[in-house]
């Protein structure tokens, strides 16, 4: 507004400068100028409450959504979150003129703080939607790595669960508190500003390396860690090797500032080319929630406005991705992993889909294991939403939230106030603008600009004492917070709890005591298998002079049949295949990918293959295009495909 | 494991259930059990008709029916008709459990056993379509009835009868009376129905064990929260913050030199009084 009103000058005409400065003002007094923290008031994304998820797959063992946040520090790792926190701000850029360190550490830390508290909202939207037991929270906890680096880990045991989605969540504000209140990400009183990254495994949506959905500040970093994890995974799978895939919130990782420069793919939220391989973008959004609900809030939790302006639109969102996908495709190579951990024999068998009846029945078992585990870390995540979000936790956390809230309502009717007296200075200034003088461009607009200086300042003097008062609160808040997460803690974490007759000590429970009970009923019971496990199985590409391998049938030594091969060739290709091999190399039905040096994602095609190659009808995604089927003859492309003579790739 | 003898006798009262059936032997639906009183057929005009069965019963026996009969493929059928004969319509009387007395019946022999799978692999390849959908009828119309038949129990019974099955299966073929490659099939089949009744079993004891975790960690947590609403004292600190909030409004314009000062830090001051305690270490 303000830069509109320089602009005036530019126009020699007198009714432009008027309306001009009718605009400037009408705005001015309608929403006031600074402070004044405005937002929308629904996210890009809609809630669709008619809309359900069907799910075909076979395994009942999944989850379907796990929700990652930021859930505590590790103290050697406060200072490396604080200045990243600082130096990676979204949204501006951070002046260092003016203000403490204390200041934005202040911000940094109430980023975990809140992310905690609407991480819950989030959960409960999707729990209430998606069956139940499938949707499972997993609190991460912010460390440093041995090279200083931001790095964060899940405190439960959840990500060990095969999911079709995960979601990293985390609520975000500027970190210059000079500029906080105006700058476009906010979370403060009403105002709140989700970033989001929903990612599965690569096999999901091979072209961008499993990567769905990411706040557009996010998009690269996240790229960055869904490739190094398909990388992971092909060179563990090639070596033979447990694959490490830990992945941490993209948002740590964003706070590292180490991630190239790519061109990814992206398509805008509702985009009208769903066949587009690329990642959709979220944009930044400062979600204004509904005032009265907030100041309600404290009072009555299930009045939650960031459901009503977030949660419950994401949660469609998800609903919808969850109906697109197959289940089974998203979750196989976890499982498969899942599987050795526990039962190596059987991980193989499972990636050769036989038909055995001693491997379909100890799958069966071992699947059952997964469901009994997922219903334990369900009700985990349950508990610890009933802690943080409908504890004393959240009480507190809710009454902080409607104090922050009055505070911003008092600037804001300051602002307003003092608006008026601005605007009475621009009109002074608007009969020499009428008579085309100079004096509006001079020192009079910075006059209106002081005096909304002045309003900010009245409107942040009730935070005073206000914030001194809620610093109390936030003591019982923090005593409160980890003890009501203990039960569900996968290390044995021992909190101490001041109470009023002393200290109390509560030791967390080991969630490795019931994965040792259920993985001892499980070997117990299992009967050997009958089918030939050849763990050094050959698998073989065109194009490639070194041996890949199989993982399923084998026959003298070169994979035969249906399972899983990985292979590198000699230009430095990763090759994945999955589908029906005979000597050695694809052939039949399957599904491949294909990661290429210096390659945006990745290519991928199902449908047939020969002799290594595409063969026949194919369907092809590659990043940044849109899924097309062609027509192939040994790896040649002939030409458009019928999508009709296509055949999908089972992944069941 | 139970006994072979009451596995027998459920045998033959499947066939007798057979009997009772709404569909006869063509697979062309004859009568709707629900509405028409049971007949029997029986060989035996003198036992008395027994009452229809309940949609439980029914449904029993139906499952029943089937897991003795999957897996008997044509060749096998063709082998069992071949002995002993196409199927006639007559099955075993039901015995009535209630006054029998244990004479005069007959110790099921290997050949008495595999006639009457011979019998029922005819009915079920005549009536399977008919059987499948009244299955599924009352999976629909009863399913709290169907939800309190015990799996585990039918599955054991399933498992017992096809191992008498397979025992004389394998007694022919060991006597050259049945060629063995028509007894593979059923071989799997029993031992999937093997697999079938562990299955049911471990996930008895994993849902207990999950159960039992759950139980204890809710618990715990329970316990925690209580303690915790015992040392809070949400209200008292509600009245503070009011209390300040309202010192403000009657001093603000008296402070508003030492506000312009703390403008930007208090603002968020709340924050890291929250955030401070997420310590882990």
């Amino acid at each position: 507004m303000c830069a509109s009103a320089r602009n005036v000058r530019r126009f020699r005409g007198a009714p432009l400068r008027a309306a001009c400065l009718f605009v400037a003002l009408a705005g001015l007094l309608l929403q006031g100028c600074a402070g004044t923290a405005r937002g929308k008031a629904e996210s890009a994304y809609g809630y669709d409450p008619t809309f359900a998820v069907e799910d075909a797959s076979r395994s009942p063992a999944d989850a379907w959504v796990v929700v990652r946040y930021p859930a505590m520090i590790d103290s050697d790792a406060d200072a490396a979150w604080k200045d990243a926190y600082a130096r990676q701000a979204i949204g501006g850029r951070v002046d260092n003129d003016g203000w403490t360190s204390f200041d934005a550490d202040a911000i940094a830390e109430g980023a975990i703080a809140k992310s905690n508290f609407y991480a819950m909202s989030l959960y409960r939207a999707l729990r209430e939607e998606l069956p139940p037991d499938t949707v499972l929270l997993s609190p991460h906890l912010v460390t440093t790595d041995e090279n200083g680096a931001l790095v964060t880990e899940p405190m439960l045991a959840t990500e060990s669960i095969p999911s079709v989605l995960t979601i990293d969540f985390v609520t975000y504000s500027f970190p210059d508190p000079e500029k906080m209140m105006d700058s476009p990400p906010l979370t403060f009183g009403d105002m709140v500003t989700p970033l989001a990254v929903v990612h599965a495994d690569h096999w999901l949506r091979p072209a961008t390396n499993g990567l769905i959905l990411a706040s557009e500040d996010l998009v690269a970093s996240a790229w960055q860690q869904s490739s190094e994890i398909a990388d992971e995974e092909f060179a563990g799978r090639l070596a033979f090797r447990p694959i490490d895939d830990a992945r941490s919130l993209d948002f740590a990782r964003f706070l590292n500032g180490d991630v190239p420069q790519v061109q990814v793919p992206t398509k805008p939220v509702r985009s009208d080319r769903p066949e587009l391989a690329a990642v959709e973008r979220y944009p930044l959004e400062k979600i204004r929630m509904d005032g009265e609900q907030v100041t309600g809030w404290p009072n009555d939790p299930a009045q939650n406005p960031f459901r009503t302006s977030f949660a419950d639109g994401v949660s469609s969102r998800v609903e919808r991705a969850l109906s697109n996908f197959d289940h089974d495709r998203a979750t196989f190579s976890d499982r498969q992993k899942l599987l050795a951990s526990f039962d190596p024999e059987l991980a193989f068998a499972f990636l050769a889909h036989s038909e055995d009846e001693s491997v379909r029945a100890r799958l069966a078992l071992a699947e059952k294991l997964i469901e009994a585990e997922r219903r334990f870390l369900a009700a985990q995540s349950e508990r610890i939403y009933a802690g943080v979000f409908e504890g004393a936790y959240g009480r507190s956390m809710r009454e902080m939230i409607a104090a922050e809230q009055r505070n911003l309502d008092q600037r804001r009717e300051i602002a307003v106030r003092q608006n008026v007296a601005t605007a009475v200075a621009i009109l002074a200034m608007a009969g020499a603008a009428y008579a085309g003088s100079d004096v509006w461009d001079g020192g009079s607009y910075d006059a209106g600009k002081a005096l909304l200086s002045d309003a900010l300042i009245l409107g942040s003097f009730a935070a005073v004492e206000t914030a001194i008062a809620a610093n109390q609160l936030g003591d019982q808040v923090g005593e409160g917070f980890l003890s009501q997460m203990a039960p569900a803690l996968t290390e044995q974490i021992t909190v101490q709890v001041r109470l009023a007759e002393g200290t109390r000590e509560i030791s967390a429970r080991d969630y490795a005591t019931f994965r040792e009970q259920t993985l001892a009923l499980y070997q117990s019971r299992v009967r050997s298998l009958t089918v030939d496990i050849e763990t050094d199985c050959t698998y073989r590409h065109p194009e490639a002079s070194s041996q890949g391998r199989w993982y399923g049938a084998c026959l003298n030594g070169l994979a035969t049949g249906r399972g899983y091969g990985v292979v590198r060739t000699d230009a430095g290709r990763h090759v994945e295949f999955l589908g029906d091999a005979r000597s050695g190399t694809a052939n039949g039905q399957g599904a491949m990918i294909l990661h290429e040096p210096g390659l945006v994602g990745a290519v991928y095609y199902e449908g047939g293959f020969r002799d290594g190659r595409p063969h026949g009808e194919v369907r092809v995604e590659v990043a940044g295009q849109n899924t097309a089927w062609r027509r192939y003859e040994d790896g040649v492309d002939r030409g458009r495909g019928d999508p009709e003579a296509w055949r999908a790739f089972p992944f069941q | 494991m139970k006994t072979a003898l009451p596995a027998l006798l459920l045998l033959a009262s499947l066939g007798a259930a057979c009997a009772q059936n709404p569909v006869n032997a063509t697979g062309a639906p004859a009568t709707d059990p629900a509405a028409e009183p049971a007949t029997s057929p029986s060989l035996d005009d003198a036992t008395p008709a027994p009452p229809a069965p309940t949609p439980g019963e029914r449904y029993w026996q139906l499952r029943f029916l089937e897991g003795i009969t999957t897996d008997v493929d044509d060749d096998l059928r063709a082998a069992l008709e071949a002995r002993y004969g196409p199927p006639d319509g007559t099955v075993p009387a039901i015995p009535d459990l209630a006054t029998y007395q244990g004479a005069g019946y007959r110790i099921a022999s290997a050949e008495s056993i595999l006639a009457s799978l011979s019998d029922l692999a005819a009915f079920r390849e005549a009536a399977g379509a008919d059987v499948d959908a009244e299955l599924r009828r009352i999976e629909t119309e009863s399913p709290e009835i169907v939800a309190t038949i015990d799996q585990e129990l039918l599955a054991e019974e399933i498992l017992l009868v096809r191992s008498a099955v397979l025992d004389s299966l394998e007694l022919m073929a060991a006597n050259g009376a049945l060629d063995e490659r028509v007894v593979e099939d059923y071989q799997g089949g029993t031992v999937r129905a093997r697999n079938e009744l562990e299955y049911l079993a471990f996930a008895r004891e994993m849902d207990a064990l999950a159960d039992g975790a759950i139980e204890e960690s809710a618990g715990r947590l329970d316990a925690f929260h209580r303690l915790l609403d015992d040392t809070e004292n949400t209200a008292f600190l509600r009245e503070r913050v009011l209390a300040a909030e309202e010192m403000n409004r009657q001093l603000t314009d008296e402070h508003r030199a030492y506000a312009a000062r703390r403008t930007a830090r208090t603002l968020f001051f709340l924050l890291p009084a929250l955030s401070s305690y997420f310590r882990y270490r």
